[in-house]
């Protein structure tokens, strides 16, 4: 039953351009990359929003561009859509969250002439007060570009039935998560996260009629679900590539019961409020989730948020997902560890980098750290 | 009293220790090569063998090191860090560092007064600091491994390497000795650049206690040199560095946790 119902969620997010190829013939597909870009407007615009998360095949045309110790996931997002998907996608609109990410728009633009490109300006700092405002007028020029390129302009009824269905979406996620945490024998931390990752890929419709029998069966099988020989963990970070990382968090029996990744939690955890002006409220809910690396205001959220997560979930580890070269992490990362130090939190810093992990060693360390920290050799 | 045995394939060399109680009958060690399965059979019924044992006598088998996972006569597989930690803890009870250097990775495991590991530092990404780094550096000399360590160790004056990279390294090397640079001078600032490196990962933990170096590098007498130079501390240098994995595997295989120390009474 489990395989039936995840058969197509798991084939998307492990194949998306396989499992998708027949995408454009229905409509046109707006990449974009993290974080935080306001899919629901490219939704509303009739247009299909589709995240782009890098490529672990090997580097052939993005090394000319960008330097070797720039961040992996940047590079490797130049190269999927240079060197590997160089049909795939209409047009793009990029989040400009760090230095990299910026770097990487002008490389993009200029690299892609013949399409349609926007950058979204996300805001830094976003506990400032002018932040929320700067996100509402960013998000309205956005919304008159994409219109303008539809052929059609965005009305507010069109942003609230995307909205609905996002949220909708959303809270179909939070479902199977809630049971997940309480089931870990049901399903896998690797299955789990690629059904969420099926949906950066997919059309939302769709994955939200796949979500729905496989969330009514899971909640209905959740007391069967509740093996033993596992222990809660946080997994923290941005991105979590290659996949194979959940399976050698599977390996060790680790049931990640929280996290705080954009590609996780920090995107499903928060809705859009259906009441008012769509607008305004998609920018309140820009401002109000938690931190992540990029956002460098109230610098010591990125630790404070974690050590709470760790303790609500009544966790045992944290694995710390750090992209090799990503700036933002690097800059967090010494206070980061300094404060599990202090805090007497058990965190592994499990370092990746796209084209280059090697996962022998990485079970190694995480194995190691299983062994050592948590006692079970 | 049954025995226990301890297998760690590691990249370049496999090796088996037999345990019984605190005793070790017996141990082994081959080359892995390209048959990692092969060479851990080869090496472990060589152990057997000189133990007087039978397979089927063992009370236990466990397997660490990279091929950990694919040795069929193991019961149980546990990292090599633990390993170490544990086999260096029985060897030194006062240890509470331990620097391994092997064929193609280094690591520096901090570790309490029972043995147990509390944190750890690996570098598995390249070759440099590694038993692989000098290889190349000896090939690039024309001197055997032992030779180079012999210089190392009794060289009065320091070439600066600024390379780590195993290939720049080389290259360095080629040009220092094109310009006349001495061999002994060159080789003894190779050790101190490899030193420096396990130095750094080193100060990423509480350096506290007693430090072991083991590993297939720990017989390196230069390396020794320059390590204990650089710490400013002596070090304990098991008899056979190479074989501290598997002995710690072996010990995990017997679950006995010795809280006295047992070197002298071992036969290696």
């Amino acid at each position: 039953m489990k395989e039936r119902l995840l058969e197509r969620l798991l084939e998307v997010a492990n194949k998306p351009f396989e499992a998708l190829k027949d995408l454009r013939a229905k409509k046109k597909v707006i990449g974009s990359t993290l974080a935080d870009v306001p899919e629901e407007l490219i939704h509303a615009a009739g247009l299909h929003p589709f995240l782009i998360l890098g490529t672990n095949e090997p580097i052939r045309v993005s090394a000319a561009l960008m330097p070797d110790n720039c961040c992996s996931l940047a590079r490797s997002n130049l190269e999927l859509v240079l060197a590997y998907q160089p049909d795939f996608f209409d047009g793009f609109v990029l989040s400009q969250v760090c230095d990299t990410t910026q770097h990487l728009c002008d490389i993009w633009k200029r690299r892609f002439q013949d399409r349609y490109f926007e950058n979204f300006l996300a805001p830094r700092q976003v506990s400032r007060p002018s932040a929320r405002q700067w996100v509402a007028v960013e998000m309205r020029r956005l919304r008159e570009s994409l219109g303008r390129y539809a052929g059609r302009a965005i009305t507010d009824d069109d942003l609230r039935r995307s909205i609905r269905l996002f949220n909708e979406n959303r809270a179909l996620l939070r479902r199977l998560y809630d049971v997940k945490r309480r089931a870990p024998g049901l399903f896998s931390n690797r299955e789990f996260f690629d059904v969420v990752k099926a949906a950066f890929f997919m059309d939302r419709s769709e994955h939200t009629e796949l979500l729905k029998p496989l969330v009514q069966w899971a909640e209905g099988e959740a007391e069967k679900g509740a093996a033993d020989g596992h222990f809660p963990a946080v997994v923290a970070g941005i991105v979590v590539e290659p996949p194979q990382i959940y399976d050698l968090l599977d390996e060790v029996g680790a049931n990640v019961v929280a996290d705080n990744l954009p590609t996780a939690s920090r995107y499903i955890y928060y809705d859009v409020s259906e009441e008012g002006d769509p607008i305004e409220a998609m920018a309140e809910r820009h401002v109000s989730r938690p931190n992540f690396s990029p956002i460098n205001d109230q610098v010591e959220r990125i630790y404070t948020d974690l050590i709470e997560l760790y303790r609500e979930y009544a966790a045992q580890a944290i694995f710390y997902i750090h992209i090799k070269y990503c700036e933002s992490q690097d800059y967090d990362l010494p206070d980061i560890k300094r404060k599990m130090r202090e805090e007497g939190i058990p965190m592994l810093v499990v370092e990746t980098e796209y084209q280059s992990t090697h996962l022998a060693l990485m079970k190694t360390r995480i194995e190691a750290f299983c062994e050592a920290v948590l006692g079970r050799v | 009293m049954r025995a226990f045995a301890g297998i760690d394939v590691g990249s370049l060399c496999t090796k088996v220790v037999i345990l019984r109680g605190e005793e070790v009958l017996s141990w082994s060690l081959r080359r892995t090569g390209a048959d990692p399965v092969g060479a851990a059979r080869r090496c472990f019924d060589e152990a057997l063998a000189r133990a007087g044992l039978q397979e089927g006598e063992l009370g236990g088998v466990v397997a660490t090191g990279y091929g950990r996972l694919r040795i069929p006569f193991a019961s149980r597989q546990v990292t090599e860090i633990t390993c170490h930690a544990r086999g260096a803890h029985f060897l030194f009870p006062k240890t509470r560092t331990v620097i391994d250097i092997g064929g193609q990775d280094a690591k520096v495991i901090a570790l309490d007064e029972r043995g147990k590991v509390l944190d750890f530092v690996m570098n598995d990404k390249c070759a440099a600091g590694t038993g692989r780094f000098l290889e190349v550096m000896a090939q690039a000399l024309e001197m055997e491994i032992e030779e180079m360590a012999s210089e190392a160790a009794n060289a009065l004056k320091a070439v600066p390497i600024s390379s780590m990279c195993t290939v720049f390294a080389e290259s360095e090397v080629i040009s220092l000795v094109a310009e006349g640079s001495r061999r002994d001078e060159i080789v003894w600032g190779l050790h101190r650049a490899i030193a420096r490196r396990i130095l750094g990962m080193a100060k990423r933990l509480p350096m506290k206690g007693e430090v072991t170096f083991t590993g297939g590098v720990a017989k390196n007498r230069g390396m020794v040199r320059a390590l204990r130079e650089l710490l400013g501390i002596p070090l304990n240098i098991p008899h056979e560095p190479q074989i501290v994995g598997a002995l710690g595997a072996a010990l995990l295989a017997s679950s006995t946790s010795p809280s006295v120390r047992a070197a002298e009474r071992l036969k290696i």
